[in-house]
């Protein structure tokens, strides 16, 4: 599971969890879909063909990406689109990557579409945190979602969208389960400082920054693991240009195999903890751009829940909190001095550190994922009137399934191979 | 910098008041043309107001002050200017595109301050009113070069809409991944000139106000999202066991006639500072209009600021250009959460910020601005810390900075004056569509 599929299963167990007399049902995109035992949630696999058999047997439907299957069931059915990203940016480096001219230009637009589809579909809308809502508040002001009813109704417009953040493991860390890399890696010795970069490395990440610094720090006792490069359902993506050339500059720097390992297969969700609560120091870094503005970065909570203070980069809305809260350093962007300094910081300064640790383990209770989802719990709980009409936003709901298919249709007749 | 843009020409308009006195949108368009000035030496730069209003002196000596009578005259002056920046362009500007870079000043929310204002009298058909505006607003984005606000909210707020209108395409991303070279930020700056007093203007001249009084001041107006009457009911409330609370709200005739003392919340107000009987006894309403060189009597004699509001969206997205004042007077302030500014009045902290609707926690944070010195000396320090920080000759840097380069960033050219065609075109029959509705 990659953190989307991470978000729907925790999303479907707090429902099932705080909402009284639910019936949950998780649909994943995999055939061999399968929940954790004892898990209080039906999973099926959702195929085009029986998507609108489950939209029919269903009260509310959540998603990430709402088909436009639905649109016959728009009057009958509650619909909460979860955009945990600004898919705007995200997708707008994905089409810099894959893309060029007109066909860079058709996915694009096909975006765009899509987002407004969404945007016009949903009776309620979550994302991951208050930068993505205020971009989509823009999003659907523009569309004249936020009529002059729906102000009426909720002058925060709380209620018509708001953020749920990712949440971090349930569980505790679990220190006594066998180590996987000191002692086991051939590469890990006792006395190591160990770095995580925990995730794929891709085209927005800039993983050159980060082994330039190690470069002039040139200490062997500090080790830098690259986990998880693979993405289950996409497997290039984290094994694209980016980390190639990370892996070629380590090669280069005579790093690879000595201070720099990559782990090229991919890593469960549950193994991933055990790599994470092994290393000492958490790192990742990228650009400074728009992507980065309105980017949650999943990846951090992984190493908040494992108390590991970590090192990023300026321009993420969690490196504010980093920086607020005391949770690690953060860096300029491509300031390998810096970084360096920062990683020299956290690796000898055990009181820093262990400052750092604490601050991480504050904020446990609140990234809980019935604490962040509370929103979500509440829609479907209370169910409340949605705060845009259905029937004010029906014509364009209409209007904007056409243009997405008919941007959808020049996007994949654009870029055939 | 080179000789061309040193020598560009800039035109700054103001659509609203610019004279002795005015409001946050004339303010801001005087000081934007001053700071321009003084950050771009060779610039040749007008700022434009509408005719009828009395001599004002101009911002800096080498700024030229120029009366418009009609959007025709206004656009004639334009196209002989390399940039116009203004906080709204009337379609009429469509055939400079391209010619003229029209830069947009997006320092309120504009939709969401006209949803709150949907509900007032002049408007006759509420849904065709809001999606005229949203029309005209979009159609501001379409026509702009270059894009500026107040805070890097309102910067989310804006990009989320060019998304929606299809201004965001991968050129702009692509030839600069931080858009910062079309959406930037320039904060309602503070001005560096010192606070100077110019003789009394409350204590022994308004009857009531004694030399010995606190005073707490609503310096600028009362709008519709304004909460006065929990402010009048907290110090209703005090005085019941003090009585040197003074709260006065500076000025009620608004110069742009945009709220004034016969509009909704204001009113209001002062029905209720008369049903508690404390209207001339512990709250002041000052008529008229403080000019903008007046003011400063009146900050230097301010214990404390008051201002609130309610945690909405409308607060969410809003620059509460009036706390700039305070900031300047080094006076605390005592503000609702949930503005932007609000954060840094509770965080640095330069006051105390309220929950909103909250008589008890305004009762509390009035008497902790008057009485805590070690407080008010902390808030104080931190006042002039944020006044040098937002002083114009800092925050204009990235507006200068697009007017030196003297090229856009936007989408292509020919499909956004297509798109602005189409966009004036709708807006003009919705506006006419909400003129021929009949009055409510």
């Amino acid at each position: 599971m990659s953190a989307p599929g991470i978000r729907a299963s925790a999303q479907a167990q707090v429902l099932a969890e705080h909402v009284p007399g639910a019936q949950v049902t998780l649909a994943g995109q995999n055939a061999d879909a399968s929940g954790p035992p004892g898990a209080p949630y039906r999973v099926v696999a959702w195929t085009s063909k029986n998507i609108v058999r489950l939209v029919a047997d269903h009260d509310i439907i959540v998603s990430s990406g709402l088909p436009p299957q639905i649109a016959p069931f728009f009057f009958q059915k509650r619909f909460v689109a979860d955009l945990f990203s600004q898919y705007a940016m995200e997708w707008m480096e994905v089409g810099l990557q894959h893309y060029r001219g007109f066909g860079r230009r058709a996915w694009v637009e096909r975006t765009r579409a899509w987002l407004s589809m969404q945007l016009t579909a949903a009776d309620f809308v979550i994302c991951n945190n208050e930068r993505q809502r205020d971009s989509y508040l823009g999003t659907m002001l523009s569309l004249g979602i936020v009529s002059n009813r729906a102000f009426a109704a909720d002058r925060t417009l709380r209620r018509l969208i708001d953020a749920a953040p990712h949440g971090i493991r349930r569980e505790l860390p679990d220190w006594s389960a066998p180590r996987v890399l000191r002692g086991v890696h051939p590469g890990f010795r006792e006395e190591d400082t160990i770095l995580i970069w925990n995730g794929g490395i891709i085209q927005w990440y800039d993983p050159g920054t980060l082994l330039e610094a190690l470069r002039r720090l040139g200490r062997e006792d500090i080790k830098l693991l690259f986990l998880g490069a693979s993405y289950p359902g996409i497997g290039d993506l984290g094994k694209g240009p980016r980390f190639q050339d990370a892996k070629a500059i380590a090669a280069a720097n005579g790093q690879l195999n000595r201070t720099v390992f990559f782990e090229e297969g991919w890593v469960s969700h549950d193994d991933a903890a055990r790599y994470v609560m092994e290393a000492d120091i958490g790192v990742c870094t990228y650009w400074d751009n728009l992507e980065t503005r309105y980017a949650h970065r999943t990846r951090f909570l992984d190493l908040i829940w494992a108390e590991r203070p970590f090192i990023c980069t300026h321009g993420d809305i969690l490196a504010e909190e980093v920086e607020r809260r005391g949770w690690g350093i953060v860096v300029p962007q491509q300031d390998p001095e810096a970084l360096a300094r920062a990683i020299a910081k956290l690796a000898d300064d055990k009181a820093f550190w262990e400052h750092c640790r604490r601050n991480l383990a504050a904020a446990r209770a609140e990234l809980q994922w019935e604490v962040t989802q509370r929103p979500l719990i509440e829609f479907c709980r209370d169910g409340w009137e949605p705060v845009s009409p259905k029937a004010e936003r029906f014509p364009g709901l209409v209007q904007r399934i056409a243009a997405y298919l008919g941007r959808r249709a020049v996007y994949v007749w654009a870029t055939k191979p | 910098m080179g000789h061309e843009a040193m020598s560009r020409s800039i035109l700054v308009i103001s659509r609203a008041a610019v004279g002795p006195r005015m409001a946050s949108p004339g303010i801001r368009a005087y000081q934007i043309a001053g700071a321009l000035a003084r950050a771009l030496p060779g610039a040749r730069v007008t700022l434009a107001r509408p005719a009828g209003q009395e001599a004002v002196a101009p911002p800096e000596p080498t700024v030229r002050i120029v009366d418009y009578r009609s959007n025709a005259e206004l656009v004639r002056l334009a196209a002989r200017h390399d940039v116009a920046i203004a906080r709204n362009f009337p379609p009429h500007f469509i055939p400079l595109m391209g010619r003229t870079l029209l830069a947009f000043d997006g320092y309120t929310p504009l939709l969401i301050e006209w949803l709150e204002m949907a509900e007032r009298d002049f408007v006759r058909c509420r849904r065709v009113w809001t999606a005229s505006n949203r029309w005209y607003v979009n159609l501001q984005l379409t026509m702009a070069d270059y894009i500026f606000c107040a805070d890097e909210r309102q910067r989310d707020h804006w990009i989320g809409m060019l998304v929606a209108l299809a201004l965001l395409p991968s050129e702009v991303y692509e030839r600069d991944p931080s858009v910062r070279s079309l959406v930037g930020v320039v904060p309602f700056g503070v001005p560096a000139k010192p606070l100077a007093p110019n003789g009394p203007a409350m204590r022994g001249v308004v009857p009531g106000i004694g030399a010995q009084d606190r005073i707490l001041l609503w310096h600028g107006t009362v709008t519709d999202w304004n909460d006065p009457v929990t402010a009048i009911e907290a110090v209703h409330r005090l005085g019941k066991r003090r009585s040197d609370l003074r709260l006065v709200f500076m000025g009620v005739d608004h110069p742009d006639y945009a709220f004034g003392p016969n509009a909704g919340k204001l009113r209001e107000a002062i029905a209720r500072a008369r049903e508690l009987g404390v209207e001339g006894r512990s709250v002041f309403f000052l008529p008229g209009w403080v000019p903008y060189d007046a003011i400063d009597s009146y900050l230097a004699e301010a214990d404390a600021g008051i201002c609130l509001g309610y945690e909405t969206v409308e607060s969410r997205f809003a620059f509460r250009t009036r706390y700039v004042d305070a900031f300047r007077a080094r006076v605390p302030l005592v503000c609702t959460r949930g503005d932007v500014l609000a954060e840094r009045v509770e965080r640095d902290p330069l006051g105390v910020a309220v929950p909103e609707r909250d008589v008890e926690a305004v009762m509390a944070a009035i008497e902790r601005v008057l009485d805590d010195a070690d407080f008010v000396a902390e808030c104080r320090r931190n006042l002039a810390a944020i006044a040098e920080e937002l002083s114009w000759d800092r925050v204009i840097a990235p507006l200068a900075e697009f007017c030196a380069r003297g090229r856009t960033n936007a989408a292509p050219l020919g499909k956004r004056r297509r798109d602005a065609v189409v966009r004036a075109g709708v807006y003009y029959l919705l506006k006419k569509l909400n003129r021929s509705a009949p009055p409510r």
